[in-house]
């Protein structure tokens, strides 16, 4: 779903904040999808979400920076632009550590925030690219048959033919059979192809 | 003239003479005594014998003596005469040498062609004795009056000054000698005619009136004072009463008062401004959430008007919210500024919640940057206290403060503001779960500058108690059940009719 790639959440305790936001976030087009606060975002959540988060650091109950705690246990890996104060410097220290994607000190220029929302968006695409990717290449890998992928992981590994004929004892024959296999199965044009396939596995 | 009638007068005559209590002598032309009473004879210190027949002179001291012969000659010859008829006060001898101060007047008459003086002598050495004592004691009242430093003087029952100490007169910077009204001095905003009638009212009964705080105007300066009124008959034959004033200087003190007034206005003003400096965080914040709403709803409508669909309904809602969002700002300006400011003190009714509201507005945000839970517990019926907001506002806060800084390291911070009426009025408690308050600091804890915080300028609790008093109220503390924290209370006295339903 091409609308759910773009969504921005929105988690912030102002009500009026947290609408202007939607309306700027809407002017251009992005989707919004917005919570009164961290107990409401998490209660929806669902690890199918894609897009960022625009997060205010503090807000009462369950603040900002303990929902991205919980967010990461959680395996989230959308972008969060933190939305903080003045005098909250410490906490985006701690959230930048945390693995934030950005931060932005109110009061600030919207196009800033809207750029910086961009860019976490772009970060999510990218995310998910690769992400895509690699599950790609993971069920071709699952395609290969147990000596299939042991003949896979001494090519990558840059072994000639004889050195792998060598190792698993057996035939020179065997071994371009299974590697002909092998770049077949990994969609692989050429070597160096395959290479950088195997780099994607590990990723 | 006939015999009998002359033995009958001389009868007469000698009886008269012995009746008198005042000395009468006569004497002749050259100053022989001829005749003289016992009276006399008591007066001068002489048995009667010894004085008949002796020359007038021996009666007089020495100055007089040289005198007299030329006296009795000059009226001889020229008829001129300094006391006949007229009475003087001279002096006469008594036997013993004494001088003493008498009243003399002398008469004349012809008798078978011989001129007789007849002199009648009042002793006046009592009378003399009598008058000194009194001056003397006249002197003795005038000291202690001057000396005393209460500003005291007698006033008619219309307020001219008849006597007055040198503290009164030093009060209304007069020397004592001109007429003096006292009710000219009363400055234009005192009640002259409470004066007048209260000299009324102390003529009519010796009573003692007080009329507090007049404002005197003395060569271009204010003074205050109590004035005390208390009458008395000046004469024990008639009405006339004079009044004793008595004046209780109260300038220096009411100066003193004023000072002490606006020291403990700046200082609630200082502490008002560093409870502010505390909060800067809160309210940038406070202030920045609209404020960055607006921005961000201009900003999209700009983006919106950009593009050519735009429903116009959406952009009605967007410059709605800006001008909501502007008026939340603007509020919460008008509140700081409200309480920044050093304006000087006004009245309105307020309820409890609208106390409780505010002031929680104002610190919403410190709260939940701190993590502190807060409850809010209103009793029904709540009574409208008449109350300066701001002031009210700077007491809430600095409990909420202290109770803030009290749960520093409390995991579950929480705070309960709670109104309940009373029979006195409203009171308003904020409660915490803090360290408490040990014995030790109780005693000291609305003592200006003593302060149990590392941070702390030990004036807040001050201000508030000084606050609180000067509403007619009460501020008060306690541990609360089981070591768990403490709570501040304080009673604001009731509006005039109207609940809070």
């Amino acid at each position: 779903m091409a609308e759910q790639l773009t969504t921005v959440h929105v988690v912030d305790d102002d009500d009026a904040f947290r609408d202007s936001l939607e309306v700027l976030c809407g002017s251009v087009d992005l989707v919004t999808r917005s919570f009164a606060d961290a107990g409401a975002f998490l209660e929806d959540y669902s690890d199918e979400w894609q897009g960022c988060i625009v997060l205010d650091i503090r807000m009462p109950g369950m603040s900002g920076l303990e929902l991205q705690q919980v967010l990461l246990e959680r395996g989230c890996a959308m972008p969060v632009v933190f939305i903080t104060g003045h005098g909250d410097i410490e906490m985006a220290v701690t959230a930048m550590k945390s693995g934030a994607q950005d931060f932005l000190t109110k009061p600030f220029r919207q196009q800033d925030l809207l750029d910086r929302i961009h860019a976490a968006l772009k970060v999510a695409d990218r995310q998910r690219a690769s992400e895509l990717q690699r599950h790609e290449v993971e069920s071709r890998f699952e395609r290969l048959t147990p000596r299939e992928r042991e003949v896979f992981d001494l090519v990558v590994q840059g072994c000639a033919n004889k050195v792998v004929s060598n190792r698993l004892d057996i035939s020179q024959r065997t071994v371009e059979l299974h590697r002909s296999q092998v770049m077949q199965k990994m969609e692989a044009d050429s070597l160096a192809d395959l290479v950088r396939l195997s780099l994607r596995l590990e990723g | 003239m006939n015999q009998p009638l002359a033995a009958e007068e001389a009868a007469l005559f000698s009886v008269l003479l012995e009746a008198a209590a005042d000395a009468i002598i006569v004497i002749d032309e050259v100053g022989t005594v001829r005749q003289a009473n016992s009276a006399c004879a008591r007066v001068f210190g002489y048995e009667l014998p010894e004085i008949l027949g002796r020359n007038i002179k021996m009666l007089m001291p020495e100055n007089y003596r040289r005198e007299h012969d030329g006296y009795l000659r000059r009226y001889r010859e020229t008829g001129e005469s300094k006391i006949i008829g007229v009475g003087r006060q001279v002096e006469g001898r008594r036997s013993d040498g004494v001088v003493f101060p008498m009243d003399l007047s002398v008469g004349e008459g012809s008798f078978s062609g011989e001129r007789l003086y007849v002199g009648i002598v009042r002793d006046l050495t009592e009378r003399h004795a009598l008058l000194q004592t009194l001056q003397e004691q006249e002197a003795e009242l005038r000291q202690m009056m001057d000396s005393a430093v209460v500003p005291t003087g007698l006033v008619d029952g219309k307020g001219r000054l008849l006597v007055a100490n040198e503290a009164l007169n030093s009060f209304l910077a007069c020397d004592g000698s001109a007429d003096v009204e006292l009710g000219s001095y009363l400055s234009a905003d005192t009640q002259v005619q409470s004066l007048g009638a209260a000299l009324d009212e102390a003529a009519k009964a010796p009573t003692v009136c007080v009329l507090a705080l007049l404002a005197f105007e003395v060569d271009g300066h204010r003074k205050s004072g109590d004035l005390y009124l208390a009458s008395f008959p000046r004469h024990a034959h008639n009405d006339d009463h004079g009044i004793v004033v008595q004046l209780v200087d109260r300038t220096a003190q009411l100066e003193a008062e004023k000072e002490a007034r606006e020291i403990r206005e700046e200082l609630a003003h200082y502490q008002r401004i560093s409870a502010l400096t505390a909060m800067t965080a809160g309210i940038a914040h406070e202030v920045n959430q609209p404020m960055g709403a607006i921005a961000n709803y201009a900003e999209a409508g700009q983006i919106l008007v950009r593009k050519d669909q735009v429903p116009a309904e959406e952009l009605e809602r967007i410059f709605k919210q800006i001008g909501q969002q502007a008026d939340r700002a603007a509020d919460v300006i008008r509140r700081l500024r409200s309480l920044a400011g050093g304006q000087s003190p006004a009245r309105e009714a307020l309820s409890a919640s609208e106390i409780v509201n505010d002031t929680l507005h104002l610190y919403r945000s410190q709260l939940e940057l701190l993590v502190v839970r807060v409850e809010k517990e209103y009793e029904a019926e709540l009574p409208l206290v008449f109350v300066d907001r701001v002031q009210i506002q700077q007491v809430l806060l600095n409990l909420l403060q202290n109770a803030v800084d009290s749960m520093t390291q409390h995991p579950e911070a929480a705070i309960r503001v709670s109104a309940r009426s009373a029979e006195a009025g409203l009171v308003i408690a904020v409660e915490d779960r803090g360290t408490g308050i040990s014995a030790s600091i109780a005693e000291r804890l609305t003592d200006p500058f003593f302060t149990s915080k590392t941070d702390g300028m030990g004036i807040g609790l001050a201000v508030c108690r000084t606050i609180v008093e000067k509403h007619g109220g009460r501020l008060w503390f306690e541990n609360n059940a089981g070591g768990r924290g403490a709570t501040f209370s304080f009673l604001l006295p009731g509006a005039e009719g109207g609940t809070d339903g």
